[in-house]
Formats: C-alpha cells, sequence, structure tokens
C-alpha cells in the first residue's frame, strides 16, 4: 500500500512550486473544456447562426431545473439545466454535475502532470513512466453521449459504435481509477526520488 | 540529476507495480472492448443475400413468434430509459417566429382537426416523441433518427387513458423502442404495436405526417405553427449529432446501420429513403415500399396491396408522398400525372385530382380517396420490420 502520508506530501510539494501549479491549473481547465466538448456540453458550431435566434450574450434557465440536475442522461453524464450563448456560434450546456465531473478529472490530470514534470526534474529516465499515466485521462473523455450514436462511433465505425455502448458505463470510473493510480504512484515517487536526490 | 543507470535506485513498490497496475486495468477494459467488437463481428458477418437472417436464430413466421422475435432482439441504444427526454409540454410559435429554422431545414408538417403543425427535425433529434395535443385529443408525434421514420400515433390504454409515451433507450432494428406511460408496454415506432402481454399485438392509430423542409411548409400553410425551441429542456438545437440533411451526411448517409438489424435486405442501399404504406396496422398485414426517388420521378405509382388497388401520389410543392385506397364506387382508379404540377387524371373518367387526393374536376369531383397509412423510412428498417413487403424501387 502507498502512504497517505507520502502521497499528500508528494502532491504537496509538486503544488509548492509555482511554475508547476499554474501548469496544473492550466491543464485541469484545458481537460474540462475538452471533457465538455465531448461530451456535448460545450457546443461549437461554425453552420449554425445562433443570433438569429437568441440575443448574444444570452443564458436561459429550464424550467424545473431543481428536478432535472440529478437526473442521468446517459452513464456519468447528467441533464444540463442552463443554456448559456456566451458568442454566436458557442453554446454552453450547464449541468453543474457534469462540471464537477470534469473537473475531478481535470483536477486529478493536471496533478499527475504537475508531478510527472516533478519527477523529470529529479529524474529523467523515469519521464515517460511519469506521463503513462495520463493515459487515463482518455476514458473519461468518452464518456457521456446523449443520444444512440456518439459522435467517435460515426467515424469508427458500427462494431466499435456496439462495444462502446457496452462499456460507456465503465469509462468514468475506468479514467477515475487510472488517475488516481497513477497519482498515488508518482506521488510516492516524487517523495522517493527527492528524498535520494 | 540524470536518470542513467548510475542515478537513484529504482523504487520498488511492494504488491502490484504500477505498470503492472495500469497493464491489468488497461488490459481487462481492452479485453471487454474486444470481446464486444469481436462479438459484434461475428453476429454481423456471413454473406450478403436479400433478404437474410441477422442476428436472430431463424426467421418467425406467425405473428405472435415475430412479436416475440422482436423482443429477443431488443438493444441497449445508449441513454437509459427517458434518457432522451420526450416533450411533454409543447409550445409553438407562429411561422413569423419561427427565426431558428432556415427553409432548407426538415420539418415533419401535418394538418390535424383544422390546425396546420411543423415539428422541427433539429428539435426532434434530441427529443424523439412530443406528446402532443390537438382540438379532437392527445397525439403523440414521433421520430426515430437512426430509421429516418416519422409517424403520430394515438391510442387508449385499457383505463380509458389516452396513451402518452417515453423513450424506453432501446432498439429493434435500429428503431426507436416507445413505451408508455400507463401501462409500461413496449411498441417500436416503426411497428406501431406492443410487444408485450397483456396487450401483445395491440396497435396504435397511426397518423401520417409530411416529412418536407420549413420553406415549402410555410409556403403550403401560412397559417401554420411551428414547435419552438423552448422545450423545457436545454440541448444545442441546430447541432445534429448524427450528420445533417443539410446537405446529407454523416449517418443519414452511411452504408449501415449502427445497431443489429434482425434481417437484412441489400436490394437497395441501407439508407435509400422509401415511402412505406400500410393498409392495415397490424403485422401481416400487405406493406408496400416504394422508392421515394422513383415515385418523385413518375408523379404517381399505381399498386396493388393484397386485393386493395392503391396509388401514390408525390405532392410537387412538399416533395412528399401520399398513398391512397384508388377506388371509388368498388371500381378501381387509375392515375397519371396531370397537366399541371401536383395535379393527376384519373384514366377511365378523365376526373382531376390533387396531391392530397381529392377530385377537382370531371365527374369525381368532390371524391376524397380514402388516405394509407404512409411515411418515409429507410429502405433497411422497412425491410427488417416486413420482410414480406412488396417492393418498387
Amino acid at each position: 500500500m502507498i502512504g497517505g502520508d507520502a502521497r499528500r506530501s508528494g502532491v504537496a510539494e509538486a503544488l509548492r512550486v509555482p511554475r508547476l501549479r499554474r501548469i496544473a491549473v492550466g491543464v485541469a481547465a484545458a481537460y474540462l473544456v475538452v471533457y465538455l466538448l465531448a461530451i456535448g456540453n460545450l457546443v461549437v458550431s461554425p453552420a449554425t447562426d445562433l443570433a438569429r435566434s437568441v440575443p448574444i450574450p444570452s443564458a436561459r434557465l429550464v424550467p424545473d431545473w431543481t428536478s432535472k440536475v440529478f437526473k442521468q442522461i446517459a452513464p456519468f453524464s447528467y441533464e444540463p439545466v442552463a443554456t448559456i450563448y456566451p458568442a454566436n456560434h458557442v453554446t454552453i450546456l450547464l449541468s453543474p454535475v457534469n462540471i464537477a465531473m470534469g473537473l475531478a478529472l481535470g483536477g486529478l490530470v493536471g496533478i499527475n502532470v504537475a508531478l510527472a514534470l516533478r519527477i523529470s526534474a529529479i529524474a529523467r529516465a523515469c519521464r515517460t513512466r511519469a506521463f503513462g499515466g495520463l493515459l487515463g485521462a482518455v476514458p473519461g473523455l468518452l464518456t457521456g453521449f446523449a443520444c444512440c450514436v456518439p459522435t467517435v462511433a460515426l467515424v469508427l465505425g458500427a462494431q466499435f459504435a456496439v462495444a462502446l455502448i457496452a462499456l460507456r458505463s465503465s469509462f468514468f470510473p475506468v479514467a477515475l481509477a487510472a488517475l488516481l493510480g497513477s497519482l498515488a504512484w508518482n506521488a510516492r515517487r516524487t517523495r522517493r526520488l527527492a528524498a535520494t536526490a | 540529476m540524470d536518470g542513467s543507470s548510475d542515478g537513484p535506485a529504482p523504487d520498488r513498490p511492494r504488491g502490484l507495480s504500477r505498470r503492472g497496475f495500469l497493464r491489468a486495468l488497461g488490459g481487462a477494459w481492452l479485453l471487454g472492448a474486444v470481446a464486444l467488437t469481436v462479438r459484434g463481428l461475428l453476429f454481423d458477418a456471413g454473406p450478403r443475400g436479400s433478404p437474410r437472417p441477422g442476428r436472430a436464430a431463424g426467421v418467425a413466421s406467425g405473428v405472435d413468434e415475430r412479436l416475440d422475435e422482436f423482443v429477443r432482439n431488443i438493444v441497449d441504444g445508449g441513454p437509459p430509459k427517458d434518457g432522451i427526454p420526450a416533450i411533454d409540454r409543447p409550445r409553438f410559435v407562429p411561422a413569423s417566429e419561427g427565426f431558428f429554422l432556415d427553409d432548407r431545414d426538415v420539418v415533419f408538417g401535418i394538418v390535424h382537426a383544422g390546425e396546420a403543425r411543423a415539428y422541427p427535425q433539429l428539435v426532434l433529434v434530441w427529443h424523439e416523441i412530443v406528446n402532443d395535443r390537438f382540438p379532437d385529443g392527445p397525439l403523440s408525434v414521433t421520430y426515430c433518427p437512426l430509421t429516418g421514420s416519422v409517424v403520430g400515433f394515438r391510442g387508449t390504454a385499457p383505463d380509458g387513458r389516452p396513451y402518452t409515451f417515453g423513450t424506453s433507450g432501446d432498439l429493434v432494428n435500429s428503431n426507436l423502442l416507445m413505451y408508455d406511460r400507463q401501462t409500461d408496454n413496449r411498441w417500436p415506432q416503426i411497428l406501431g404495436q406492443a410487444l408485450l402481454e397483456p396487450m401483445k399485438g395491440e396497435a396504435l392509430e397511426e397518423v401520417p405526417l409530411d416529412w418536407t423542409t420549413w420553406g415549402r411548409w410555410r409556403a403550403a400553410h401560412p397559417d401554420t405553427v411551428v414547435l419552438s425551441t423552448d422545450t423545457g429542456y436545454a440541448r444545442a438545437y441546430g447541432q445534429d449529432p448524427y450528420g445533417s440533411y443539410t446537405p446529407p451526411s454523416g449517418y443519414y448517409v452511411s452504408d449501415h446501420p449502427f445497431f443489429p438489424v434482425i434481417r437484412e435486405d441489400d436490394r437497395f442501399p441501407a439508407k435509400e429513403v422509401f415511402v412505406g404504406v400500410k393498409l392495415e396496422s397490424r403485422l401481416g398485414d400487405p406493406r408496400l415500399a416504394v422508392r421515394k426517388s422513383l415515385l418523385r420521378e413518375r408523379g404517381a405509382v399505381q399498386a396493388r396491396m393484397g386485393e386493395e388497388p392503391v396509388v401514390l401520389l408525390h405532392d410537387p410543392a412538399l416533395d412528399v408522398g401520399r398513398a391512397y385506397l384508388a377506388r371509388a364506387d368498388d371500381r378501381e382508379l387509375r392515375f397519371r400525372p396531370g397537366d399541371g404540377p401536383g395535379e393527376f387524371r384519373e384514366a377511365r373518367t378523365g376526373s382531376v385530382f390533387d396531391a392530397l387526393g381529392r377530385g377537382v374536376r370531371g365527374p369525381l369531383a368532390g371524391l376524397a380517396l380514402e388516405r394509407l397509412v404512409s411515411f418515409d423510412v429507410m429502405w433497411f428498417a422497412w425491410a427488417a420490420f416486413y420482410p414480406e413487403t412488396e417492393v418498387i424501387g
């Protein structure tokens, strides 16, 4: 088992470095954006002239939103309760639960990146392994699609679509577990490397 | 510090190594993906014929057996029950306020109980069902993006309440499997019949809609109202997750359906649009499919369903095909395109009919042909539900 103290101190040590902290926050934000794009909660559509039908910028809260906010519309994907039009051609479907989940994964990716950078600064040979755990972020991007056929399946074909749908409920837990595992490992390694450096 | 061999001694965690952990995790996940993919490949493997059985073992022949076969071939479409939410309180706006629509956008139009309404495809693609109400009662408008079919339904539950519907999240032959909120039975949209006891085989009343474009519909029905995007849900209306109809792309023109079908028939491209016609709603009654491009080209297509003469008339104003019983006073009527657009001449009497099947000039002026249930549908889906269908293509 990896000790909780070692994990905490490894993470804290990495995040005490201002540059790594900024990188962690930036990566988390970037992941959140990609996550929201992947699950269709952030839509950029150059072909759709939103200004024709809605004021830009504007926002619309759905009626009875409190009863919808925790309603699942796909495994690990929840009902958006507001539509935000920040600019023409851009729509944000606001689901607090989806954002929290994206932030959780994004935060883990960000901290993993900070730790990996810390490790590679101490021991360059460990760089590949340190960054390898970030692959765990990928399944999270396949988590939510609110229709029968995810866009990625349109590209990859029918057989992949069936498999994807069968496995979709595992994407978020797999991503979470992989990122947590990677975090624990890298935190422990950071501490050990720092101790022997 | 350099990470060469003389660097710090590699740390070796006790128990499962990090690499081992990630390998195990990824391996298990990939194994599942591969197993399911191979399973799918095996199911769909085999020679292509016309028609041929798909996943199901054997081809059921009796009505009951076929209904059971549909049940056995229900597949998970992805979203959970009601994950694709039906619209239960539809709001309509006048045509003059349909700013969110382009003239080329697909709408499903209906004139019913004296009211013209349009349901934009860009709204229904996110909801699939609108539990609407007309002056003469409830009418549920249903749209399945995966089979390109739109059908209106009405019916009464055993307790006397009118049916309203939701999405089950499942599919049969890639087609929307609805559930009714009164009894929780299952109804494939193209079939329009209950799959489960105690109402197994019960057929809903089907009401045809016109698959057309907003510009055409608005021109033909200036007094129309149109379903608003104020649906009670937050969706990216205008973004179609499956592709596009303007111009056609993505799933709507790809070679194959995504989900397994019971029978495949490769006489035509899977997504070719046909006008499917039902003489009666129940399974086992005659079915007819006419390729829409052929109907558009010929204007009128004469056919026979069982003993009944039928005619499909193409309405050029809306680019829709509608089916009618082609008889009056027990005499068969035969039609060919008339002199003007949207006009049809009856061969025996010389009477002129419009595209709505109404006699407008000649001895049969005032006669209204009986309309049959018909709707646009992708070929693969119609053939999967009705392999016995007559085909004109």
